[in-house]
């Protein structure tokens, strides 16, 4: 799985995760996402647009995120939400637990406007 | 696959019908279920979302025999044969590793948001049955069963 890593704000890092988040590709990107929410200044923002295919161990890894983020009190959304990412999201019944925005630049605008 | 290419498969006489594959026990051979499945429930007329949910359940269950019942072994065989009815489908899948401790396959509670244990509930929430055959000799058979919202009906 490739990941790319963007910076569309000073101290907001853009997590991006392309292909199948699985259990095949989930230890890379765990040890992707965790080195970049301890190098984010101001947030994180997981894009999921590029996500084919998630099972448990993918909505796994980003509530490990959360709990990451969390430690450190950094801002940590998701967004651009693919059908199948979203089908598991619902069937985990975590709607609620994460913040869910639109695109990245709403996600831009939240954590520059609460910081 | 073009669509056009399954569009006819509900029109078979499915009343026997049965395929097979079989995969190694290595996590990067999962990817070929999402074609596998993808394109066979297309075909048998369930929705979009019923047939990533199918796929999700199907995966969810080898990701589960390569963890536990073969415990990571790579060079191990999953079985996979599935039998498609006017009424249903049926996922069997074979593994030969250690049984299940039945009584401890339990869906995780959802209030509890920690990582692991959602398997299994995704497993149980999207198919309409789930068994566990831990008979044979060695291994376990997994029947999963998902039911056709409208009965498929031979021409």
């Amino acid at each position: 799985m490739h990941v790319a890593i963007e910076s569309p704000h000073t101290g907001i890092t853009v997590v991006r995760p392309q292909g199948m988040l699985d259990m095949n590709s989930v230890p890379a990107f765990r040890q992707t996402l965790e080195a970049e929410v301890h190098r984010a200044q101001r947030g994180l923002i997981v894009a999921l647009s590029e996500v084919a295919f998630m099972d448990s161990s993918g909505v796994a890894v980003l509530i490990e995120g959360l709990k990451w983020s969390r430690g450190r009190t950094l801002p940590y959304l998701l967004t651009q939400l693919t059908p199948a990412v979203q089908m598991v999201i619902e069937l985990a019944r975590l709607e609620r637990f994460f913040t869910i925005v639109a695109s990245v630049e709403d996600g831009v605008a939240q954590i520059t406007q609460a910081s | 696959m073009l669509a056009s290419d399954t569009q006819g498969l509900c029109d078979m006489d499915t009343a026997t019908d049965r395929l097979t594959l079989s995969l190694p026990s290595q996590p990067c051979y999962l990817c070929v279920l999402q074609g596998f499945f993808g394109s066979l429930l297309a075909g048998l007329r369930f929705s979009s979302a019923e047939g990533m949910q199918v796929t999700l359940a199907v995966h969810e269950a080898c990701a589960n025999i390569i963890a536990h019942s073969y415990q990571g072994d790579t060079a191990q065989r999953i079985d996979l044969t599935v039998l498609i009815t006017p009424e249903e489908v049926v996922v069997e899948i074979r593994d030969y590793g250690s049984k299940p401790d039945l009584t401890a396959i339990q869906p995780r509670a959802l209030h509890e948001v920690r990582p692991g244990g959602l398997g299994t509930h995704f497993m149980r929430s999207i198919m309409d049955t789930v068994t566990y055959d831990v008979s044979p000799d060695t291994g376990t058979v997994l029947r999963m069963t998902k039911r056709r919202s409208e009965p498929c009906t031979s021409p």
